[in-house]
């Protein structure tokens, strides 16, 4: 089905609120499933995947005083790391590593549930940073894979697009890049977008369900708030 | 001409956020020349756009299908329209309603056959279509029957319809919405965000109005010709300009409002700018007088004409008046305010202490009237298409003192008070509007919206002081990713100065018509009709050139619209 960018955003904005996440990580999770649409480099089941890992326990967040140091991994121990908890976090230091005691240090997160998902928070980071963020893993079957984010723009250093999709957990290191790539392989342009996105209904069914979530019935009380009510429409 | 001189920057004259961004002052807002209609008839007028009808098929009881195609100079645009048999129990003007009287898609090019037999499956459905990226906006509207069968049954039997008929409703049809920007599929704004037609907030859709405002016209003479071919007339050109769009709005546009800081500061401090640049003039020249006097005159006659049912309404329209006679006396012909320097400045600072806030705000939009020069330009830049960044290096410290320097509004509600948090916001299942609960009563508060930017700013506030000064907001957020979208937040208000509705929105003295008013004064509208204080009626391009009309050299003089005066009518 058709869907456009801004449904996608809003929509899997409000499926991460529901599924228990702060409203300001679903405002991440949103951007960066806006962007990786609007690429047309991997799949929004990747982030419905991310959404059914914390909604049904098997991913969780991380040790913050490990994390400041630039060590996340998954707290309790033996669940998966959640990407949509982790990498606006993730994105944060790195940027931010200049004005710290970091350097260009490297960031390492322990058995990340989806790892797409921080490969696009890092891209959307990137935007308005006047330096790159690298992210790199090893996508099981795939290989490694290495791709920089500059300024909006994706290069994939190592491994192939459809390496991206790749379902597996996996560690993911990050670090602070000072130079643009050569060669940028896939460029999202926020200001021109393709026609149209198309996603199969059963994926953004599963997206939308967690949304409803956050709906509230209707009572005759609400319905007497509405724009509308209590007047007889003889208008 | 003298009239660029100014005695003082405009910044200096500029009026603080913390005065204009009160919901009081922001529910007396009126239109002004920056208001989007009011923007796009000028483009339309100044490039020359044309309208054409190119098909109508529309039977005996006016239903049917028609087509109306816009030429910029740049591309086309076009309205498909679909008339239907609504059955009387599916009337109604809620949102939630499922059949409408007509239904609308603004179609991005001219649609093929093709295209309109699609439309014609999903359009009627509205919220239940699904659409693609060739369409920009989806409306719908239903008949005023106060109104559209008087118009039909006087044209039918070769009479004008009673102007005070006309005056009194305003419209013979009211949309119940208008959606855009991606909605249920349609074409993000970052599709045609560069194109400088639709560059500005809101003018697809406000040029989707015009179009079913021009629909609507035609369609009432259709229905009256196919009823008397023979005797029938057209509508009086005079009682179809005093004809615009109603709408009713609601709950749905206030959450709006609260998430999208950086577009709403644009908008007021686009005004705040004008008016500073006006109260910064130096003299007021005599045709600048003249024309200020003129829209004054113009204005008192609007006001005198603006009746409403609501008690607190009629109350603030009688201080208008009231207000509107003192400018009137204050501005006449010798008057010693022109004697002195700064003569606009003098006359806003006595109104300040004489006038009502909803006089003020009405003398904003008079004193920007007379200098387009000075004024239009600012309305080129009021959209928003990127996106803030978040800078997780500043430090805690850093934070803190943005917060209590631009927040201090927000830090001052006193939440032990129930009552300052008496509403909560939520989605409802009806159709995923937006509605405002009682906390304490009503169900749902675990799933409110979190919009309740001085809640959320005082524990920002409060978590803020509990870590080391020195601490990055990337380490602090990691503790408290629960703040992440108010500390964001906060980095954009520190930026933006009129980001902020500066009053505690789920407070029980929040009145959520004030928030209506200030964003539907940005889009133009007119007549502003409060059914309680959570919604309002509310007139679209009333006085508004008709589409032969765009051409003409006074097609951007229709605010403050007054009812015709026209010859004795036949009315039925």
């Amino acid at each position: 089905m058709h869907v456009s960018l801004s449904e996608i955003q809003t929509t899997v904005c409000k499926a991460a609120v529901a599924v228990g996440l702060p409203l300001g990580l679903g405002e991440d999770a949103g951007r960066a499933a806006r962007w990786m649409m609007a690429s047309g480099v991997g799949s929004l089941a990747a982030f419905v995947d991310a959404l059914d890992a914390l909604d049904k326990g098997r991913s969780t967040g991380f040790d913050a005083d490990r994390a400041i140091a630039g060590d996340f991994g998954p707290k309790p121990a033996g669940r998966l790391l959640s990407a949509l908890r982790a990498g606006p976090s993730a994105c944060d230091l790195v940027a931010s590593a200049p004005s710290t005691d970091l350097g260009y240090g490297r960031i390492t997160l322990t058995d990340v549930d989806v790892p797409i998902v921080i490969l696009f928070e890092a891209l959307v980071a990137s935007a308005d940073m006047d330096k790159g963020q690298c992210v790199a893993w090893n996508a099981g079957r795939g290989g490694a894979i290495e791709a920089v984010c500059w300024r909006g723009s994706l290069a994939l250093i190592k491994g192939a697009p459809e390496d991206l999709l790749a379902t597996d957990s996996a560690k993911i290191t990050m670090h602070l890049v000072a130079r643009k790539p050569r060669g940028l392989a896939i460029t999202v342009d926020r200001r021109i977008q393709r026609d149209a996105v198309e996603i199969d209904e059963a994926t953004w069914r599963r997206v939308t369900t967690y949304g409803d979530r956050l709906l509230v019935e209707a009572t005759e009380t609400s319905r007497l708030t509405g724009a509308g009510a209590g007047v007889i429409d003889t208008d | 001409m003298t009239a660029q001189a100014l005695t003082v920057t405009p910044e200096a004259k500029m009026r603080p956020p913390a005065e204009v961004m009160r919901l009081a002052r922001m529910g007396a807002s009126f239109q002004t020349r920056i208001s989007f209609m009011r923007r796009l008839i000028r483009r339309m007028h100044r490039e020359r756009w044309r309208i054409e009808r190119t098909r109508f098929d529309l039977d005996d009881e006016g239903y049917g299908t028609a087509l109306y195609v816009v030429t910029t100079p740049e591309r086309c645009y076009s309205l498909v329209c679909f008339a239907h048999y609504l059955e009387p129990e599916h009337r109604t003007d809620r949102v939630i309603a499922e059949a409408w009287d007509a239904t609308f898609s603004l179609f991005d090019g001219v649609p093929t056959d093709a295209d309109i037999d699609r439309l014609a499956k999903q359009t009627p459905k509205q919220e239940a279509g699904r659409f693609q990226a060739s369409e920009l906006v989806m409306s719908r509207a239903n008949k005023s029957l106060r109104l559209f069968g008087r118009v039909v049954d006087s044209l039918a039997q070769g009479g004008q319809p009673d102007p005070d008929a006309i005056d009194a409703v305003g419209y013979l049809m009211r949309t119940t919405a208008v959606y855009a920007n991606g909605k249920f599929g349609m074409a993000d704004r970052t599709r045609y965000a560069d194109r400088p037609e639709l560059a500005p907030p809101y003018q697809a859709e406000m040029l989707t109005v015009y179009l079913i405002r021009g629909f609507t016209l035609d369609l009432v003479e259709h229905l009256a010709r196919r009823r008397a071919p023979d005797r029938a007339v057209t509508l009086d050109r005079r009682l179809k300009r005093h004809l615009g769009i109603g709408n009713a709005t609601g709950l749905g546009m206030a959450p709006f409002l609260v998430s999208h800081p950086v577009l709403i500061h644009n908008w007021f401090h686009a005004r705040e700018t004008a008016l500073a640049k006006v109260r910064s003039l130096e003299v007021a020249t005599p045709d600048r007088r003249v024309r200020f006097r003129a829209l004054l005159a113009q204005a008192e006659r609007h006001v005198a004409e603006w009746n409403v049912d609501d008690e607190l309404q009629t109350a603030r329209i009688a201080a208008l008046r009231e207000g509107l006679r003192l400018l009137t006396e204050w501005t006449a012909e010798g008057s010693e305010i022109f004697q002195g320097p700064a003569p606009w400045d003098a006359l806003y600072r006595r109104a300040e202490g004489a006038v009502s806030i909803e006089g003020q705000e009405l003398l904003v939009s008079l004193l920007l009237e007379p200098y387009p020069e000075l004024i239009d330009e600012l309305g080129e830049a009021l959209q928003v298409d990127r996106e803030e960044a978040f800078d997780p290096s500043m430090t805690v410290a850093e934070m803190r003192a943005i917060v209590d320097r631009h927040y201090a509004w927000a830090l001052a509600v006193d939440f032990g008070d129930p009552r300052e948090s008496q509403y909560f916001w939520y989605y409802s299942t009806e159709k995923i509007e937006p509605r405002r609960g009682a906390r304490r009563d009503e169900p749902g508060a675990e799933k409110e919206m979190q919009i309740a930017v001085a809640r959320d700013v005082q524990a920002l506030r409060v978590a803020l002081g509990e870590r080391p000064g020195d601490e990055i907001m990337a380490a602090f957020l990691m503790r408290h990713a629960e703040l992440r979208h108010v500390a964001r937040r906060v980095q954009i208000g520190a930026r933006y100065a009129y980001a902020e509705i500066q009053d505690n929105i789920i407070a029980a003295s929040c009145s959520p018509i004030d928030i209506l008013r200030g964003k539907l004064a940005f889009f133009g509208v007119s007549k502003f009709d409060p059914k309680s204080d959570l919604w309002t009626r509310i007139t679209m391009y009333q006085g508004a050139p008709l589409d032969d009309e765009l051409d003409r050299g006074d097609a951007d003089d229709w605010c403050f619209p007054v009812k015709p005066v026209i010859e004795p009518c036949t009315s039925h």
